[in-house]
């Protein structure tokens, strides 16, 4: 799992073509890790307060689009081989077992050793509840603020697998050397090694924390009979859990401090259907992080004398995208969202135990996304009183549909608001 | 209008609602599944040649086989091995009696070169063994038994001196019969004391028996005696009878008995002639003869004065013309007529024989149960003495089987093996020699064959005094000593005696390692083997049938014991390997030879260093041979894989070697050892032995580090046979793959076309590479194959088919059918 970038985090959120689901549609900002298919076109009325809950998860996040843009498993992406080369290089008694192998006739039998393929089979799963707030201060301007509380799940399964060692037992018995290294349970190794090393052995993931605050400001700065624009800047606050350089299972995408700006234009082309072009932009601040850096492109693995507190600087993320809406009637609407965009590489500062280059490599990275959305409302039935309360209720999916040097994230989520 | 309108919009919007849904599901992206390939293993890199299609005539059929094979074997030995090989290989027997001719063969021509040099049974090693192991228990067993014995006749001799101090009680009156009623009881109450005693078991058992037997046997004749005594009424008759007892039961007496015996008789006689007062003075003048002067007056005087008088006034040869009755004298005649014969008339005749009759038998009794009663008197010592001398002649008896033990079984085993000597092994021949026709011998070892099988154990101990340890003073009379130590033992050339070089081969070493093998499969005690019966059947009773006892109810040659004899050979030839003069050594990456005590000290100058090779050198003057032999490699590999075998399941034997834990331990640790020796040489064999394609080189120079290419087909054969049998014991399979592509090289380069068969040897061209064979130009028309190499190759290949894939199976078949079926006839 990359360590640097496990998944990505946005909050922009689904945008509303009506005027009144365009009011409810704030409640939807505070999406913490949701798909960031962000198109806000609507602020509060003046002293209108919304309260609302979104709970959802993400999964997917064990697939990868890789630099050449296939989506692979990170079962498959991350997985060792360990043949005789990778074992030669992580261990240099085996080294020896394999020169010592090479020479039993002239069969590179040393070279031909393979004790599998080492598979991290991991299932990450993402579960939140966000209690949202937000409140019109003017008629052009909102404010709000969202909690989110994250529950972390990870299954994790490690097994080894398409190895060779069968035809090698014929060895067994000649040194407890080759004994110990054909007997070896790669899994148990390498959590051996880990801890060795200093990580945190793998295991499975069930913790709940406290994710990122974010404070949100939404300003309309234009609006015409038929169009409007918005800008929407988003400030995450650093209250989650630090980089964890020593954990190969964190998440290390929380405890970040950015700041997001988002311009919508958003165009009504009928009473059923509205455009919504986007674009935003990220920019994180450098951070001080304790990490271990690598000293070379195989030094998968750095020890604990690698750690390191270097400065990060994030690079910069821009995205531009389109949202369709379309109102089936007043209570309900669908909603479409494409968008792409763009990060630029991390960088460090200068290393002194290792080579902070490895750490940017594969950092830049880009993505396709698609959204939908069911909402549901009862502002309208609420405002005719045929409705006792006004509510928005709503379900959204989302999906990467392809990228580079990005994890896929599947979500789904819902959410209630409640208007006061 | 609006009313279509609408439901137009409806609709629309109810398929954009649904286009959008499709639209997302049809976006998501699929995962690319990683395509996983199992890694690969060693295989071969070369193929067979295909024989089929080189010439259309490649293959022998049974006519050009049967006509061309030459018969000129050089070594019938290995022929004989190879072919029963073969035979039981393929289970199929055929070969078997001609392998058996051919080794009888061998024999026969190995007894007309070289005549054996024959030495006595009793001089054989084993037998010397034998002494040895028997001896400290005979001497001990015997030590202890004397004493013991010394120590029980002192009991015995106490008992008997308490109980016959009632015999001192018996008086010379009493009657014969009261004192042998007393004896009786005597000697009854002996037996019971004995009997009751603690004695040693065997003396109690004996000494009551003999007493018993002894007592009524001598009983019984003076109960008789005592009983007719009774009944005589002459004189004549009781000397009669003492004479007939005298004479049957053997008594031995003294010459005033047998003459007063005689003089008795003589009266008897007399007395039973009494007729008239003539007869009547001859008997008196007899009885005054034997009666002393006291007895003369006591009967005579107080008789008859006269009588007395007369007598007592004639001289001894007065007297003994009276008694012969021829005194001429006329004095004495007329004496006897006036006055003597008258006087006795006077007297009586009849009462003078009734006197003479009467006081006789009185005289007699007494005389008989006088001497008996002394005889009872002097029986508690007589007993005592007699006691004695039995046990000392027994612990004679017992030293002297002690002594004489080891030619007893001598003796016995010379009669049961039906020759009085066996050969000595040849000291002339190389040891290889040596070794390797006893080990022929063992593999063709005939059941119950019991002179060859006491041949073949005594050889074993023979050998022991080939070899040598380097710290053995003197080794005779030490086998035991020498067999039970696990010293590494050299057998060094003997066939350079003038030399003072001490030469050390591969081969040798190899060759005793064989044999001892061999004999350990013959005498493994858990496994049947033509060992089961012949002289392991022979118990010491069945050898010494002089002496009979429980202790010789062990047996001589038990199996067992043969099979720890022939381990602790194998072992010290091994112990030699891993000794500082081993001719085995390992190497390293480089090459770089390392012994195998450095190695095993870390004294070496490389300790990360990649030891997984081994090679065999033979040591001259304690200086290894720069050369290394594939051939000796071979022979090593073969030697070391055939002890593996044979203690497969050592753990099982009885032996007495492997009741000690340690040695148990040490013995199946040396067994890992040697599978860790035939991995390392098999693997210079396979990697530094062969070129990449597989050709093979005959031998390494180490100092010039050049190989040396071989073009003789045997050494293909023992490359083969070397890492096929590496791999069968190991299991390793690229043993098997290198084997395999030797092959293929074989039929490659040494397939000759024109014979039909592999080429003895093939050429080098001016580059050094080897040419087809079928490529050389000859003029020769000779198309004979040698039995030697026919042998030699098949034998080596035929463990490989099963390996070999179908096609090298039915063209190694088309070779092997014709020329081994050939062999056959």
């Amino acid at each position: 799992m990359n360590q640097h970038h496990v998944f990505k985090i946005s909050t922009t959120v689904w945008p509303k073509s009506r005027l009144l689901k365009d009011i409810f549609c704030l409640v939807l900002l505070f999406m913490y890790t949701s798909h960031g298919l962000a198109a806000q076109t609507e602020t509060l009325p003046e002293y209108i307060s919304t309260a609302s809950v979104r709970y959802g998860q993400i999964t997917g996040l064990e697939q990868r689009f890789t630099e050449d843009k296939s989506l692979v498993r990170l079962t498959d992406y991350k997985s060792i081989e360990f043949d005789a080369e990778t074992l030669a290089r992580f261990n240099p008694e085996a080294a020896t077992l394999i020169e010592t192998l090479n020479r039993f006739g002239l069969y590179n039998a040393g070279d031909l050793f393979n004790l599998g393929t080492l598979e991290f089979e991991t299932k990450p799963t993402i579960q939140f509840v966000a209690p949202v707030y937000a409140q019109g201060i003017t008629k052009n301007w909102t404010l709000g603020i969202g909690i989110p509380v994250i529950n972390y799940k990870n299954d994790v399964n490690i097994q080894q697998s398409f190895s060779n060692i069968a035809y090698y037992n014929q060895f067994r018995g000649l040194s407890p050397e080759l004994d110990a290294a054909l007997d070896t349970d790669l899994g148990a190794a390498t959590q051996n090694t880990l801890i060795q090393k200093g990580y945190d052995p793998i295991t499975d993931r069930d913790e709940s924390f406290l994710g990122d605050i974010q404070m949100v400001s939404l300003w309309k700065f234009y609006e015409g009979v038929t169009n409007k624009s918005v800008h929407q800047m988003t400030l995450n606050l650093p209250t989650g859990p630090k980089y964890d350089t020593d954990d190969l299972l964190a998440l290390n995408a929380f405890g970040r401090t950015y700041l997001e700006n988002s311009v919508t234009f958003s165009q009504t082309v009928n009473t059923y259907l509205s455009l919504n072009p986007y674009t935003n932009f990220r920019y994180y601040l450098p951070e001080k992080v304790d990490i271990r850096v690598p000293k070379n492109n195989s030094d998968v693995l750095p020890d604990e004398s690698s750690k390191e507190k270097l400065t990060k600087y994030e690079g910069y993320q821009y995205e531009i995208g389109g949202q369709v809406n379309l109102a089936v009637s007043d209570d309900l609407s669908f909603g479409f969202d494409y968008r792409i965009g763009q990060k630029t590489k991390d960088t460090f500062n200068q290393s002194n135990k290792g080579d902070s280059k490895v750490l940017e490599t594969n950092t830049e990275s880009d993505w396709h996304k698609v959204g939908f959305e069911l909402n549901y409302s009862t502002v309208k039935s609420y405002l005719s009183k045929k409705s006792f309360i006004p509510m928005n209720l709503s379900f959204l999916a989302y999906d990467t549909i392809s990228g580079r040097n990005v994890e896929r994230r599947i979500g789904q989520e819902l959410s209630v608001a409640l208007f006061f | 209008m609006k009313t279509q309108k609408r439901i137009i919009n409806q609709n629309i919007k109810h398929f954009l609602g649904l286009a959008c849904l499709l639209a997302f599901t049809n976006c998501a992206p699929k995962v690319q599944e990683k395509e996983r390939i199992s890694p690969v293993v060693p295989t071969a890199r070369t193929n067979d040649t295909n024989l089929f299609q080189k010439n259309k005539r490649s293959f022998a059929d049974f006519q050009h086989a049967q006509k061309n094979i030459k018969n000129n074997s050089q070594n019938l030995f290995t022929d004989a091995e190879n072919l029963l090989d073969i035979s039981r290989r393929l289970q199929d027997g055929l070969g078997d009696d001609i392998a058996f001719s051919f080794y009888n063969e061998a024999v026969s021509n190995q007894a007309s070169t070289s005549p054996a040099n024959s030495m006595a049974i009793k001089d054989t090693h084993y037998l010397q063994l034998v002494h040895e192991e028997s001896t400290d228990a005979i001497q001990s067993g015997t030590a202890t038994i004397i004493e013991t014995l010394r120590k029980d006749t002192l009991t015995v001799q106490n008992l008997v001196v308490a109980q016959t101090e009632i015999l001192k009680t018996v008086k010379e009156t009493d009657l014969l019969s009261k004192q042998l009623e007393i004896v009786e009881k005597v000697l009854q109450n002996i037996v019971t004391g004995i009997e009751a005693a603690e004695l040693f078991p065997e003396f109690k058992l004996q000494l009551t028996t003999e007493m018993r037997t002894q007592s009524a046997a001598q009983l019984a004749g003076p109960k008789i005696l005592a009983t007719e005594l009774k009944t005589i009424t002459t004189l004549k008759q009781g000397i009669d009878l003492l004479s007939a007892y005298v004479t049957k039961n053997a008594v031995v007496l003294l010459p005033e008995d047998t003459k007063a015996l005689k003089d008795a008789d003589h009266l008897g006689q007399l007395v039973d002639k009494i007729k008239n007062s003539q007869s009547a003075l001859q008997a008196l003048a007899k009885t005054w003869q034997i009666l002393t002067p006291e007895e003369r007056v006591l009967h005579f005087k107080t008789a008859n004065k006269k009588l007395y008088d007369f007598f007592n006034d004639k001289g001894p040869k007065d007297i003994q013309c009276i008694v012969a009755a021829n005194c001429n004298s006329l004095i004495t005649k007329l004496i006897l007529k006036v006055g003597v014969y008258p006087a006795i008339e006077d007297y009586g005749v009849g009462n003078i024989k009734k006197d003479i009759t009467l006081n006789g038998i009185n005289s007699l009794n007494l005389a008989v149960q006088t001497n008996s009663q002394m005889t009872l008197i002097a029986l508690g010592k007589t007993l005592q003495d007699d006691i004695k001398k039995g046990v000392e002649t027994e612990i004679a008896e017992i030293q002297l089987f002690a002594k004489d033990f080891k030619n007893l079984i001598a003796d016995g085993l010379a009669a049961k093996l039906a020759t009085p000597t066996i050969s000595r092994i040849d000291l002339n021949k190389p040891n290889s020699e040596n070794f390797m026709s006893n080990y022929y011998a063992s593999v063709f070892l005939k059941k119950n064959n019991v002179r060859q099988q006491f041949q073949l154990i005594d050889n074993l101990l023979q050998f022991m005094f080939l070899g040598k340890n380097t710290e053995e003073k003197t080794t005779q009379n030490k086998i035991k000593e020498i067999l039970t130590k696990a010293d590494a033992r050299f057998y060094y050339d003997q066939t350079n005696k003038a030399s003072n070089e001490t030469i050390l081969t591969v081969k040798d070493q190899a060759a005793s390692l064989k044999f001892y093998t061999q004999m350990m499969n013959q005498l493994a005690d858990w496994r049947p083997s033509t060992f089961d019966t012949g002289i392991t059947e022979y118990f010491a009773q069945d050898l010494v049938t002089k002496y009979q006892s429980d202790d010789l109810k062990k047996l001589v040659f038990p199996k067992s014991d043969l099979f720890g004899m022939a381990l602790s050979l194998a072992a010290q030839t091994l112990k030699q390997l891993e000794s500082e003069l081993s001719p085995i050594y390992l190497m390293d990456e480089n090459n770089q030879r390392i012994s195998i005590t450095d190695y095993l000290n870390n004294n070496f100058e490389n300790p990360n260093a990649v030891v997984v090779h081994a090679a065999a050198s033979d040591i001259k003057n304690k200086v290894l041979s720069d050369e290394t032999h594939l051939q000796d490699i071979t022979l090593m590999i073969d030697a070391l894989a055939d002890f593996y075998k044979a203690t497969e399941d050592i753990e099982k034997s009885t032996s007495d070697i492997l009741k000690d834990e340690v040695l148990k331990t040490q013995i199946l640790n040396s067994r890992k050892q040697v599978k860790l020796v035939i991995v390392t040489l098999a693997n210079f064999v396979s990697n530094q032995l062969v070129t990449r394609d597989h050709y093979v080189f005959s031998e390494l120079n180490f100092k010039t580090g050049k190989k040396k290419l071989s073009v003789s087909s045997y050494d293909y054969a023992m490359a083969i046979k070397a890492l096929v049998t590496a791999h069968q014991t190991t299991g390793i399979d690229i043993y098997k793959l290198s084997a395999l592509e030797i092959y293929y090289s074989l039929n490659r380069k040494f397939y000759l076309t024109k014979t039909k068969f592999y080429s003895p040897t093939i050429e080098v061209n001016e580059k050094g590479e080897l040419i087809d064979a079928d490529l050389v130009k000859t003029t020769s028309t000779d198309l004979s194959v040698s039995r030697d190499h026919i042998l030699m190759m098949l034998s080596s290949i035929l463990p490989l088919r099963s390996h070999m894939n179908y096609g090298s199976q039915l063209q190694f078949d088309r070779i092997f059918e014709n020329w081994y079926s050939a062999l056959l006839l």
